[in-house]
């Protein structure tokens, strides 16, 4: 075998190929690429994942290493059940109270229009989550309890 | 010819059994989420198939574009207790052929999002790559030493719950293994034949590995010293020889520089030099860190009692002046791999050792062929094969439970000790009846790893290896 030609036609070739998929790749991300697209990617749920109706089966297990920006979300049910978590503020697109339940319903698959059909009652930071509060700005590390009704408790602590 | 087939059948059938053994219960055990760059990697695959942005998770800062996000699949956030996820695009971590190869099949299989990319889908493709290796180690053996060597070292590939367990999981190191043994065969057939092919293969090869993960450059450095061992000094054959071999190959690995920069030259080098000055963690502790820990990811050990023998062989083959063509083969592999892990090693994650593990067998394997055909270190080779299979029969049985064999255990084995030393100073030779006992106890073993493989369940990993 002649290795010097094989060599020289080889690189051609190679070289040839590369910026083909250079410019192949510039195109095809220009085109496809787009920042909906990527959220689409990241926030859309499974087809397959289990939806629930019990907003206590799950929880998010972190304890995210963020200082105090944090929130913590606290689901108490009325068979003694509950689901608690703590979400990273950075990982939550838009900081309102409404919209981290939001996400916290996405991240859990549960729909969220549950909590007001069943009339969950949600306070935050020990107020009531009214319309007004639930579009505003939540503070850092402060908490969120939803209780299936009015006349639960926290399970873990002696009373309300 | 029937003597060839039925070689044939027990070549497939331990094929087969390596790819069962790995199927099974292998989208829950490593625990999904244990390691997310499987994730990861698929995310990347997936994300240039559907929109040709590679968006991944990366830990390495100099991303223009990083965003914290809590991607549920398998219900990661259920199962384990991970933080959010640091997404990045165009990500540039490692080249993305792995990531095609898992995310195209989660694609065609019909993921659309990152969170269809669950364990069950993706984790298939690397166990078929998993298998194949298992066929290309025994193909080693088969070419460069007897069938029986081959078989030895399949069973032991095939069934190590550690190797087992590793196989499943996403990660380029499992690619990477392939690549290198298929090198290696190349190379041993283009030192018997010199043929200009087999050095054609060995590069394309070689190239292709760079483009699972950068240590990929392995294949170089073993073709590198290869030829070196081959010629025995640096001539001109020897640098023709390289030279067109790195014709070959790094135009390959130059795809991935085409790849990068099509997303901006400054994003690949920032990436690229940030990886360059990632925490550099394993120090001088890494050797023994390296033989006394057999690790799957970071915090999870599963001690292997296989690898720790296998260093010892391969240590003794330092001591060795005079060794064939595919021993060499061996050693040089392993000192390939070995420089290539302390010079990008960072922190200690288990998939990093994983490419040592099918080279640490084939030492082993090989430290049997050559005392079992030619009859020497008998001594030696019995004490190996007692200790791998005492440490596999205590990991199976546990000390309590032992003890009702504990006086046989006592007394048989200083008394075979014994009558071999007696052997050796009387200077007769050993009777073949010793072949079969210590083939009988490498059987045993793999037995015995089966055994263990069938005990692993959800609950055993949580209880016991978590």
């Amino acid at each position: 075998m002649n290795r010097k030609k094989f060599i020289l036609i080889y690189l051609l070739v190679s070289f040839f190929a590369g910026l083909s998929l250079f410019f192949s790749l510039k195109k095809y991300s220009q085109h496809n690429f787009s920042t909906e697209k990527f959220f689409t990617l990241t926030d859309t749920v499974a087809r397959v994942k289990d939806k629930t109706d019990n907003l206590c089966k799950y929880q998010i297990l972190s304890e995210p290493k963020v200082g105090d920006q944090y929130i913590k979300i606290n689901f108490w049910c009325q068979n003694q059940s509950k689901a608690r978590s703590t979400l990273s503020l950075a990982a939550v697109p838009h900081t309102t109270a409404g919209e981290i339940l939001k996400e916290y319903a996405r991240i859990i698959n549960f729909d969220f229009n549950l909590i007001t059909q069943n009339k969950w009652y949600c306070l935050i930071n020990d107020q009531e989550l009214t319309e007004t509060n639930l579009k505003q700005e939540v503070r850092p590390a402060s908490t969120i309890d939803c209780f299936e009704n009015k006349n639960l408790y926290r399970h873990d602590q002696k009373e309300l | 010819m029937i003597k060839k087939s039925f070689k044939f059948l027990i070549f497939i059938s331990i094929i087969v059994l390596a790819f069962f053994l790995r199927k099974k219960n292998y989208a829950q055990i490593p625990i999904p989420g244990q390691s997310v760059d499987e994730y990861s990697y698929s995310w990347v695959g997936l994300s240039l198939i559907k929109t040709g942005m590679p968006i991944g998770v990366s830990g390495i800062p100099g991303y223009q574009n990083q965003f914290s996000k809590y991607i549920n699949v398998d219900r990661l956030y259920q199962t384990l207790s991970s933080d959010p996820l640091s997404i990045n695009y165009p990500w540039m971590d490692h080249p993305p052929l792995l990531g095609l190869i898992t995310g195209g099949y989660a694609a065609i299989s019909g993921a659309n999002v990152f969170e269809d990319t669950t364990s069950l889908l993706i984790r298939r493709p690397i166990i078929i790559i998993s298998t194949i290796s298992v066929a290309l180690l025994m193909i080693f053996c088969w070419l460069n030493f007897r069938f029986l060597t081959a078989v030895i070292s399949g069973s032991i590939y095939a069934t190590t719950p550690l190797i087992v367990l590793s196989s499943r999981m996403i990660q380029a190191e499992n690619a990477i293994i392939p690549c290198l043994l298929l090198v290696m065969i190349f190379s041993s057939l283009y030192f018997r034949q010199k043929k200009d092919i087999w050095l054609i293969f060995a590069a394309i090869i070689s190239g292709i590995a760079t483009l699972f993960k950068l240590t990929g450059v392995v294949c170089h450095l073993y073709i590198f010293f290869s030829l070196i061992f081959y010629y025995q000094k640096f001539n001109s054959k020897l640098f023709k020889d390289f030279l067109f071999f790195l014709g070959i190959s790094l135009p390959i690995t130059s795809l991935f520089f085409f790849y990068g920069i099509s997303y901006g030259s400054k994003n690949f080098f920032n990436i690229l030099f940030s990886n360059a000055n990632r925490f550099y963690g394993i120090g001088p502790n890494a050797i023994i860190d390296l033989i006394r820990n057999q690790r799957l990811t970071q915090h999870k050990f599963l001690p292997e009692i296989w690898l720790i023998i296998g260093w010892i062989t391969f240590f003794l083959s330092f001591s060795k002046t005079k060794k064939t063509l595919p021993q060499s083969l061996i050693f040089i592999s392993l000192i390939s791999y070995l420089i290539v892990y302390l010079f990008f090693g960072s922190q200690p994650y288990g998939w990093y050792t994983f490419p040592f593990w099918p080279l640490l067998i084939l030492s082993l394997t090989a430290f049997f062929d050559e005392n079992l055909t030619n009859q020497k270190n008998l001594l030696l080779t019995f004490i190996i094969a007692i200790t791998i299979f005492g440490a596999n029969l205590a990991r199976i049985m546990g000390i309590f439970e032992f003890q009702k064999y504990s006086t046989l255990w006592r007394f048989l084995i200083p008394a075979t000790i014994f009558f071999l030393i007696v052997k050796y100073l009387i200077k007769k030779p050993t009777s073949r009846i010793l072949n079969f006992i210590i083939l009988a106890l490498i059987f045993g073993s793999v037995y015995f790893n089966l055994y263990y493989l069938n005990q692993i369940t959800l609950d055993f990993w949580w209880q016991n290896i978590s």
